[in-house]
């Protein structure tokens, strides 16, 4: 019917039917995009030029964006939070990750078990997975403070020392690193042993094969797994959230992120133009963040096809 | 090209087709249906309706939504209960009841709201009902509002309900205190007459007597204001007899030298049990998933007056008494700071006058005696006295009291969310980071920019 249809359009080439089928295709995308993605994106980027609450709108130019910059006094902080959450958690669950997997590539006994508990946290999410994590954290019966005294140190108020939440946030990012690792193991698993037997034959040692052939041939996952990385920690929201249980990042601010300040302005002060400028604030920061990582991907990250310069 | 234009004009056509299918005719039954489909998606499961009654077929019959957060099973059969009770007391209406977690509902009520399409009655929170007032998201209840129905609450209640510009804008549905619950059986074996405990000196001094210590170990704790549902604000409060970081001409006045005092003692009740303790106790809390006051670990506790329901399900044998915040200084008042819950209709609601008739409804006296004796919420009704159920209860009684010195003081919508501004200062104090009277300095000097700023 369809195709009836093409025909008295006058599309007869099967070119021009497999371009109309294309799009037939991809129209529920399409729709998508448009309505749910497009449309607000736009009327994001006007309202952020307006004194707008949900309901009214008062356009005031550059006042949000000036207000960002030199009046908020919390708008640095919370930028500032989220900078040190990030420059600790990208790196960390990154090499985390690519270790793990290293780990789990090599036949030991309970491999799959292993994977199995590596990968288990990363399919628990939710509310709870952070409220399972405060009592993990607790400081005088938690599980994390029970170990580390058992090895002789006296563990930190994780939750409520304002020097400890961010690493207490980096350690809960790094037990649900099982996401990362599972993509690093079936890359790892698809490097032919050939290259491993020729190193070895010219006298490579373990760590030089880890740094010349593994590191290389995983860096397109690892240059995936940072740009998405980055883009994660700059959203960080839920953790500040839960963690100072109302909203306004204590103990002492330290859980003050970005997209909680944001989210503060929009749907407690109903601030909504000025949380619409510092999202484009943020994502003019990350899309920055990601094209320099793409221009400088083209340095470290190897793709076997030769397509660097692309 | 002409068969890529063709293409995309295929594509446009279907993209409309695809649109023109996700609308149509917004009829009533429509409507119902939706409402219907929405509360048993909301709530997660379809037991979050209440039943329909019979005549709610009825073409006669409005369909009104009430979107709560109550889903319990220690409030929402009672607040079934109550919603069955209205639509079976008239014929005209038919309400039903919708939670939504609180962590979503103010949001999905805010995003209604701009589409035009709202629930018909929310319950929300007193504080903040002259700042939704100002920002054009709830109906002014005038049009429909008696002289009888505004006499039946006190006063400072209404005035909370009302907006800037004179309009009331909803009703209390509860109202709450913070009291000190103490354990009856610890002060009695310390010897502590309850009564004697009339001053912030006295508390201290209790609190001393009540403290067990065995070597480096703490046994018992006395009391640490700042835990429960206590916080620097509510002894701020409690010693400028019921204003805190403003004064009465709404200026900052975070650093005065009652504060410093106030902060200063604070600290000392923190130092006497060490900040390693309180950071444990302060986890605790936060993790929810102990109570030290209900274990007996701790003798007496700041908390609000909906305490009393948690300690039944925790704490059934748990004898305890309530005590109301002791004074500053001789002279400066019992002052809790409180809140509460009110009805009101979102802006732009279909029916308005239907949901005032629920609202009148659930704030009736009989109706509020009832969720107080079930649900154990006190009521902002000035009529509300010893001869209702609720009330011949002698704890209730006793945290009547201290909810007649309760400031429900609302601040101007200019100063809104100040609380984030000055609390990490505020924080630094308690957590012992920061002398507290320079992290007073500090957040007197973050408020003004705040308010200088907005």
């Amino acid at each position: 019917m369809f195709g009836k249809l093409l025909t008295r359009l006058g599309i007869r080439s099967r070119k021009g039917r497999e371009t109309a089928y294309g799009y037939v295709f991809i129209l529920p995308w399409l729709v998508g995009i448009v309505c749910f993605v497009l449309g607000p994106l736009v009327f994001s980027f006007i309202t952020s030029f307006a004194d707008y609450n949900m309901l009214t709108v008062d356009f005031i130019g550059l006042g949000n964006y000036k207000k960002m910059f030199f009046k908020d006094q919390l708008f640095w902080k919370s930028l500032g939070n989220t900078l040190v959450y990030s420059l600790l958690n990208v790196p960390l669950v990154t090499v985390g990750g690519v270790i793990v997997a290293v780990i789990l590539n090599k036949s030991i006994w309970g491999l799959r078990t292993f994977r199995t508990i590596y990968y288990l946290p990363s399919i628990m999410v939710g509310v709870g997975t952070y409220f399972l994590w405060m009592l993990l954290l607790d400081p005088a019966n938690g599980l994390v403070n029970t170990v580390l005294g058992l090895i002789g140190i006296k563990g930190p108020a994780w939750l409520t020392d304002p020097a400890w939440t961010k690493p207490a946030i980096i350690l809960m990012h790094l037990w649900g690193l099982g996401g990362q690792m599972l993509l690093y193991l079936a890359r790892l698993q698809s490097i032919p042993q050939d290259y491993y037997e020729a190193a070895s034959l010219d006298g490579a040692g373990a760590f030089r094969k880890f740094t010349t052939i593994t590191v290389p041939l995983l860096s397109p996952i690892i240059f995936y797994n940072l740009t998405i990385g980055i883009i994660g920690a700059f959203q960080v929201f839920q953790e500040g959230y839960i963690f100072s249980g109302d909203g306004t990042g204590k103990p002492a601010g330290s859980l003050l992120f970005y997209n909680l300040h944001l989210w503060n302005q929009a749907f407690k002060n109903f601030k909504t133009g000025y949380a619409n400028a510092m999202c484009w604030f943020l994502f003019a920061i990350v899309m920055i963040l990601t094209v320099c990582n793409q221009k400088i991907s083209r340095k470290w990250v190897y793709y076997e096809e030769g397509d660097n310069d692309d | 090209m002409k068969k890529k234009g063709l293409a995309l004009l295929i594509g446009a056509a279907l993209m409309a087709a695809s649109l023109a299918g996700c609308g149509g005719k917004n009829t009533d039954a429509d409507d119902t249906a939706k409402a219907d489909k929405t509360a048993g998606s909301d709530a997660g499961d379809s037991s979050a309706v209440s039943t329909p009654a019979d005549n709610a077929s009825d073409g006669d019959v409005v369909e009104l939504e009430f979107w709560g957060w109550w889903s319990s099973e220690a409030r929402k059969p009672h607040i079934e209960s109550m919603v069955k009770g209205f639509n079976e007391s008239q014929s005209k209406y038919h309400v039903t009841y919708v939670d939504i977690p609180f962590g979503d509902i103010f949001t999905k009520n805010i995003a209604q709201i701009t589409a035009g399409k709202p629930c018909d009655i929310m319950a929300n929170n007193m504080e903040e009902v002259r700042f939704r007032a100002s920002q054009g998201q709830v109906e002014a209840l005038d049009p429909f509002l008696t002289d009888d129905v505004k006499g039946a609450f006190y006063e400072q209640y209404l005035e909370a309900c009302t907006g800037e510009d004179g309009s009331i804008y909803a009703l209390p549905l509860s109202v709450d205190t913070r009291a000190i619950y103490y354990n009856k059986a610890h002060f009695e074996e310390a010897g502590i007459n309850p009564e004697d405990i009339q001053t912030w000196a006295d508390l201290e001094e209790a609190a001393i007597r009540l403290d067990q210590k065995n070597g480096d170990t703490w046994e018992r704790i006395g009391f640490i204001p700042v835990l429960g549902n206590g916080g620097v604000d509510t002894w701020v409060i409690n010693a400028n007899s019921g204003y805190g970081w403003f004064d009465e001409n709404f200026e900052p006045k975070v650093n005065t030298d009652v504060n410093k005092e106030a902060f200063r003692w604070i600290r000392a009740q923190i130092d006497r049990y060490g900040q390693t303790k309180y950071d444990e106790l302060s986890a605790v809390f936060a993790n929810g998933m102990q109570d030290p006051f209900a274990s007996g670990v701790m003798s007496m506790l700041v908390q609000t007056s909906a305490y009393p329901s948690s300690l039944r399900q925790n704490a059934p044998d748990l004898d305890y008494g309530v005590i109301p915040l002791p004074e500053f200084k001789e002279g400066t008042g019992h002052v809790a700071n409180g809140g509460g819950f009110v009805l009101e209709i979102p802006k732009g609601a279909k029916n308005p006058e239907g949901s005032y008739e629920f609202i009148k409804y659930v704030t009736s006296r009989e109706t509020q005696d009832f969720l107080s004796t079930n649900i154990g919420d006190f009521s902002a009704r000035n009529d509300f006295d010893d001869s209702t159920e609720f009330m011949s209860n002698p704890l209730n009684q006793d945290l009547a009291k201290c909810l007649s010195e309760t400031s429900t003081l609302v601040l101007p919508n200019e100063v809104k969310g100040y609380e984030t501004v000055i609390n990490p200062f505020i924080d630094e104090g308690t957590l012992g980071l920061s002398k507290t009277d320079d992290a007073l300095d500090k957040a007197q000097k973050a408020l003004e920019d705040y308010v200088k700023n907005n």
